[in-house]
């Protein structure tokens, strides 16, 4: 017969092969339930595999593990819970690290909050009036001494080609343009790009990117270099000043990076907030979010700029201005464009 | 005869020295069931959710081996809309599977047939996570060898004939695409280079698909129904993969023949499942 024993041996034999294959299954899925144990451990290990500066900041997150262990509790209410987690996540200092729950959401701050704000909403409002025009994302304006300004709140808002065009040919007589993006706290790495690809008249590294390779602290990919390429549209030729404060965080810490290498422009204002992992998301048993940097961007001498990036020119909004109604950053930008003029 | 002819007029005059006509067999089907998706790109969590799929199934005769050589054409398409265990995010997996499979078919023993034989074929998927932002999503895309057989059986029941069929199909080696392990998409579009294709076989990839059928052949139709089961799993690069779904398809099946050149005058004919 032609289907005989070893036949159907060989069929059982192979059988048997596949349920050992799935016995020894290679995908090993975290065993969590929603207990304040397993939310501890299920955070702590995300941070541990993913978290990308413990290094740089000299974190030692098994020591973390050991005191934070120790405070966890089996009847601990969701409120207690998320203020021990908040306050372990706190010692990476990284404003990308957050977690958010239904009731509230855990940040770190102090890249701006130990800060001064060096910003007035008022003052900007004054400087525009009424007639300013909108580009999308962008409020723009010829000021008196014919300077162009440009206020962009959030590099998530909209930044099409068009209205970089449309922008850079109204102030295309002026005799330069101010770029403000203090209280910027990031958004779409791509305008970012997009913006500054404006103000380059060729290819130019400005920076690097490495992401983690394995769970280890120190895993990490070589730095693969990120590129601005000039754009093919209208690109401005004329001095450009670029106002930060220590709320420009994430992308907009990525395009002053950027920026800052265009053969034009000058930083002006305080120090960047920094912000340099692009960051990533995870979750809980329990359903909270927890967001996190994962992916170190260094700038071109393939140094940190986590904790942000010092301005050419240092100014700080003066209190004696303020009563007078006057931005003393702005006022300094258009001084610097007419001196480069 | 067991199977109902469809869409064709059978010539009456027949030859009785004419060869039989071999008959191709065409099956369509939709399902539903439960799906179980785990991806530690996305979250380190297992989401579970509502499977639906569309199955096409094609067998027919070769000349090959003294036409004992069948081939198998399987396209199978799948959604899966699944939720994190406290229900707060979700997951939605989507891929398109196609398998090009050459059986042998051993001699029928007591109503029982054996197919036995290979297949080559793919898969291009992608794992998408709402709440994620620079990670939303992970794109699966894998070529494969498969071994597979198929089991059929034939009974009546009463006057009812029934068709019973087991087929599985085991991923044994082929190729794969993975970012790496904290690898960002942004990177990835900015045209890092690097490997993102990968070797796969049952060291890093699992991936088992099986399905029970069962057949009642009726004058207007045949009627089929399938429970299938599909376990799919990938270590590459630390980030982990594992898609099970079980889904119960229904659907119809069909055998005809397509006529080319001149068409036979026998009215005898030759079933893939006989």
């Amino acid at each position: 017969m032609f289907l005989n024993n070893r036949f159907f041996h060989s069929v059982a034999a192979g059988f048997t092969l596949g349920i050992m294959l799935l016995a020894s299954s290679c995908v090993d899925i975290p065993d969590y339930n929603n207990t304040s144990r397993d939310n501890f451990e299920a955070l702590w290990s995300i941070m541990d595999e993913h978290y990308c500066f413990f290094e740089y900041k000299n974190v030692d997150w098994d020591s973390i593990h050991t005191v934070y262990s120790q405070r966890i509790g089996n009847d601990m209410s969701s409120e207690s819970l998320f203020l021990l987690l908040n306050e372990m996540l706190q010692t990476l200092q990284d404003g990308h690290v957050n977690l958010s729950t239904p009731f509230d959401v855990g940040r770190y701050w102090k890249w701006f909050e130990d800060y001064p704000a060096n910003y007035d909403q008022t003052l900007i409002d004054g400087l525009l009036g009424t007639d300013y025009r909108i580009a999308s994302g962008m409020r723009y304006k010829v000021l008196d001494d014919n300077i162009g300004y440009i206020r962009y709140a959030d590099f998530s808002s909209g930044l099409g080609e068009s209205n970089l065009d449309y922008v850079i040919e109204a102030f295309g007589l002026c005799d330069g343009i101010i770029i403000d993006v203090r209280n910027n706290g990031g958004g779409l790495l791509s305008n970012s790009d997009r913006f500054a690809a404006r103000f380059f008249n060729q290819r130019d590294t400005v920076g690097y990117i490495r992401h983690k390779t394995g769970k280890g602290h120190n895993d990490f990919s070589a730095p693969y270099p990120v590129s601005i390429e000039p754009s093919t549209r209208l690109r401005y030729q004329k001095p450009v000043i670029v106002l930060t404060n220590r709320s420009c965080f994430s992308a907009t810490n990525d395009f002053v990076n950027a920026m800052r290498r265009a053969p034009t422009v000058t930083i002006l204002g305080d120090k960047t907030g920094g912000g340099s992992g692009l960051p990533f998301n995870s979750e809980l048993p329990n359903g909270w979010s927890v967001r996190f940097s994962a992916c170190p961007m260094l700038d071109a001498a393939m140094r940190q700029i986590e904790f942000g990036i010092e301005p050419d020119v240092p100014v700080d909004l003066r209190k004696e201005d303020l009563l007078e109604g006057k931005d003393t950053m702005i006022e300094a930008a258009r001084q610097k464009i007419k001196e480069i003029n | 005869m067991f199977l109902l002819l469809w869409g064709i007029i059978l010539p009456l005059a027949a030859q009785e020295t004419e060869p039989p006509v071999a008959l191709t067999y065409q099956s369509s089907l939709v399902g539903i069931g439960r799906a179980k998706v785990y991806d530690s790109y996305l979250s380190p969590l297992s989401y579970s959710g509502t499977h639906i799929g569309f199955l096409f199934e094609q067998m027919k005769q070769t000349g090959l081996c003294e036409k004992k050589i069948f081939a198998q054409h399987q396209l199978n398409a799948t959604f899966a809309d699944a939720k994190n265990p406290a229900g707060t995010a979700e997951d939605y997996a989507g891929a398109l599977t196609y398998n090009y499979g050459l059986y042998y078919r051993f001699p029928e023993i007591k109503r029982f047939q054996f197919f036995a034989g290979g297949q080559i074929g793919g898969l291009f998927g992608m794992l998408y996570n709402s709440r994620n932002g620079n990670n939303p999503v992970d794109v699966k895309a894998d070529f494969s060898f498969n071994l597979s057989g198929i089991a059929a059986y034939r009974m009546q029941i009463k006057q009812q004939l029934v068709n019973l069929r087991y087929q599985i199909n085991v991923l044994v080696a082929g190729g794969l695409l993975s970012p790496e392990y904290g690898q960002s998409y942004y990177e990835i579009g900015l045209g890092e280079g690097g490997s993102y294709a990968y070797f796969a076989s049952l060291h890093n990839r699992i991936a088992i698909n099986q399905l029970l059928s069962v057949e009642f052949p009726f004058q207007i139709c045949t009627l089929r129904f399938s429970f299938s089961h599909r376990f799919y799993q990938t270590n590459i690069n630390d980030l982990q993969t594992q898609l099970i779904d079980r889904a119960i398809y229904i659907g119809l099946s069909r055998n005809f023949y397509t006529v080319r050149g001149k068409q036979s005058t026998s009215n005898h004919y030759r079933y893939v499942f006989e």
